[in-house]
Formats: structure tokens, C-alpha cells, sequence
């Protein structure tokens, strides 16, 4: 066994729209256009990456709220883009941008997201994504189920690539808090992976 | 408390590679006589590719319009004026970090045999001590690591985006990894399966990287 558990993840059909007017630019200088203010260029970004970001915030925030939180991430990273030095790929920069604007939103909205209880027998369906196959439809809707705290680590964690002392940042919680809920929530999960073999 | 109770609700801190090394070897061992703990480890895993595996969501088709109308109001912050960095990389440089990897993974082979074998010889006289020389491997890597990266951004768009995914996936796996192991390292530096693995870990990172500046445009395996 591998000391540091290296393990590749198949990334099947990662859903894109269709590139725009500039779908065969390459990303830098897209970025480059952008921050000059060429909105053209912006949606091209837009495009490339907004399904990815529009899936962590469904899945974060649910289903009601997940387009504002994406409206608000492309504004926000609109606004920062000539900040972006190119240390790390435009992608990754845009996810962190979209930690920032959902961490923040939590703290203002004030509003409590209720949230099924892994205990619930009778799971929303509406809470998995549309057009989902059915034979990824029990882990969405097994990962909508999880407890708030849970959920956002298992998110952070195994989706976007942060370390548990990141987490812990980010949420507020020990890293060891991170840790357990991350093990709490790849084990409630571990049931909605035996019926898609 | 029992062996298993005890490990089983550290599983996936096993699987993450966020144990120390006593606590590794501690569940490797428990592991090797505890079936159910094993069949656990492989669910936490099969769980943790299915998540990490999870495919983007397309938005509403409205959604984009509702951006555009905001951004005539948001003000752009610190525009850019410089262009993107040229792409330096050629071909040499990948086969001088295949070259590199190799030295270093040769040196470590020789590091193991000596700390398993104190007798064992190494052909330079004057080659330094295995702990240096790794540590000097492993910075000499970084600009060359660099590089490549760079030529991976260079060629975001011209990647066929299932096979991009699969390339960002896989080496933020293996950055993870070499973060846990160099930390491990500071702890207990001559440890030899932990060198070993910083090793073949830097190994797969270039190896993926070089896989991406090989990859054909378009739609290709990853």
C-alpha cells in the first residue's frame, strides 16, 4: 500500500458548453483580453469553466441558490481578474475565487440552510442535479443527505484538493474536526456506491 | 477500545496518507489481519474517486446573461498590461527532468541499499551524503517542474477538456502526497521507504506533466 494513498480519479464527462467566438484561444491570452476589459473573452472563460463552478455551488448551496452563487463567483472574479499573476492555472484561481464568495455569502445571508439529515429515508430527488444518470443519482443525492458540516468538507476536500489545515482555515475548525467529518461523510456515502456496480 | 475500532475511524486518514509514519506502519500492520477494515479501505476509496470524479453541472442557459448585466457596473481591478509568459519549454527540458527523476530515484535505490546494508558501495568516492543529495534533487526539480507546468497552462485550451480534468485531478493528488511526505521527511529525514517514496512521488509528477505536454490537441486518452 501506498504510504501517501495516491489514488487517481477518473474524470468522466466533465459537462462543457460550447466554446464561444474565442473557443480556440489559448486560456492566458484569453485572460490577458479579459482583464484588458474584453467581456468577449470573459464569456469565453465563462463558458470553459462554469460548469464545474455552477456543480460546487449546487452542490454546496442546493439547487435554489447555486446560480446566484455562480452569478456572484464570475462577477467577483470579473472584478479581481487583473489580479490573477498566473502562479497557478486559471481554473484553480477561479475556484478559490469561488470558496471566497460562498464562505462570504454564508456569513451575510443569515439565512439556515435545512438540510436533510443522513438519517432521512425519504430523499428529495430535486436535490440531485438535473439530468443526472440514474446510476449517479444515489451519490448525489447521498452527498445533498449528508449533515451541512460534512458535506462542505467532503466538497473541499475531495473536490476542490484542499488539505484539512486549509479546511480548518476556511470553516473555522480544527483539522482534526476536518478529518473526521470527511471520514464521517466517505462512509455515509459508502452504501450510495453499492448500487451503481 | 479495540485494534479495530481503534483504526477503522482513521481509515481515510490512511487512504489521505495523513498519518505519521508510526501510525502507518501501525495500520499497515493491523490491516494485513483485519478483513474488514481492508473491505472498509477499498469503499473509502472507491468513494473518494466517485466524489473527486463528480462532473461539472451545466447552469441554466440564462445564466450568463444575468452575469453580463453585471459587469457594467463592476470595475476591473489592476488590469493587466503585461502578456503571458512565453512558453520556454522544449522538448529538452523534458527529457533533462526524465533524466534527473532517474539519477534521483538511482540515488535513493543506493540510499535504501545503504541503510538496509551498511557494506553496500556506491561508485563516486566522494558522492555526498544520501540525505543532502536528496534534498538537493528534490530543489534542483523545481524549476524544471516549473517549466512544465507552464507548458501545461500553455496548453489548457488545446487539451481535450475530459483528458485536462484528469490531468489537474491526478497531480493534485500527487501534490498532496509530496506535501505529506516532505513533512514527514522534516521529522525523520533518514527514513528510508519515506525517501523512496518522495522519489517515485516526484517521478509521477513529471512523468503526468510530461504526458500532458506530449498529449495530441483535441480529444485524446488521457
Amino acid at each position: 500500500m501506498n504510504r501517501a494513498g495516491l489514488a487517481v480519479a477518473t474524470t468522466p464527462d466533465r459537462g462543457r458548453t460550447a466554446p464561444g467566438s474565442g473557443g480556440d484561444l489559448p486560456e492566458a491570452r484569453l485572460v490577458t483580453q479579459a482583464a484588458s476589459g474584453n467581456r468577449e473573452a470573459f464569456e469565453e472563460l465563462y463558458r470553459r469553466h462554469v460548469d464545474r463552478i455552477y456543480g460546487l455551488a449546487f452542490r454546496w448551496v442546493g439547487p435554489e441558490e447555486a446560480a446566484e452563487v455562480t452569478q456572484d463567483v464570475f462577477v467577483r472574479a470579473w472584478e479581481k481578474l487583473g489580479t490573477f499573476r498566473g502562479d497557478s492555472a486559471f481554473g484553480t484561481w477561479l475556484h478559490r475565487v469561488a470558496i471566497r464568495v460562498i464562505l462570504g455569502q454564508r456569513k451575510t445571508m443569515g439565512k439556515a440552510r435545512q438540510r436533510f439529515s443522513a438519517d432521512e429515508a425519504d430523499l428529495d430527488r430535486s436535490s440531485a442535479p438535473p439530468d443526472t444518470p440514474d446510476h449517479r443519482m444515489d451519490l448525489e443525492r447521498g452527498i445533498a443527505a449528508l449533515p451541512e458540516g460534512a458535506r462542505r468538507v467532503l466538497l473541499l476536500h475531495d473536490v476542490e484538493g484542499y488539505r484539512h489545515e486549509e479546511i480548518g482555515t476556511m470553516l473555522g475548525i480544527s483539522p482534526g474536526t476536518s478529518k473526521s467529518q470527511l471520514h464521517r461523510a466517505r462512509m455515509a456515502l459508502r452504501a450510495c456506491l453499492e448500487g451503481m456496480t | 477500545m479495540t485494534d479495530t475500532t481503534h483504526w477503522s475511524d482513521r481509515l481515510s486518514e490512511y487512504l489521505d496518507g495523513d498519518l505519521s509514519p508510526a501510525e502507518w506502519n501501525a495500520c499497515t500492520a493491523h490491516l494485513e489481519t483485519c478483513p474488514s477494515c481492508r473491505d472498509t479501505l477499498g469503499a473509502l476509496a472507491e468513494v473518494r474517486n466517485a466524489v473527486a470524479g463528480l462532473p461539472g453541472i451545466a447552469p441554466p442557459e440564462s445564466l450568463w446573461t444575468g452575469i453580463a448585466e453585471q459587469l457594467g457596473a463592476s470595475p476591473l481591478t489592476g488590469a493587466r498590461q503585461d502578456g503571458p509568459r512565453r512558453m520556454t519549454v522544449s522538448l529538452r527540458s523534458l527529457a533533462a527532468a526524465a533524466v534527473l527523476v532517474a539519477v534521483a530515484s538511482g540515488s535513493l535505490v543506493w540510499f535504501a541499499l545503504r541503510t538496509a546494508s551498511p557494506g553496500a558501495s556506491f561508485p563516486a568516492d566522494d558522492a555526498p551524503t544520501p540525505v543532502l543529495a536528496l534534498a538537493a534533487l528534490d530543489a534542483s526539480m523545481d524549476p524544471i517542474i516549473a517549466d512544465l507546468e507552464q507548458l501545461l497552462r500553455e496548453r489548457t485550451t488545446s487539451l481535450d477538456p475530459a483528458v485536462l480534468q484528469s490531468i489537474e485531478t491526478d497531480l493534485r493528488a500527487i501534490d498532496q502526497s509530496l506535501a505529506n511526505i516532505r513533512s514527514a521527511l522534516a521529522e525523520d529525514p533518514s527514513n528510508g521507504p519515506l525517501n523512496r517514496q518522495l522519489a517515485r512521488t516526484l517521478r509521477a509528477k513529471v512523468d503526468r506533466l510530461r504526458d500532458a505536454a506530449l498529449q495530441p490537441t483535441g480529444r485524446g486518452a488521457a
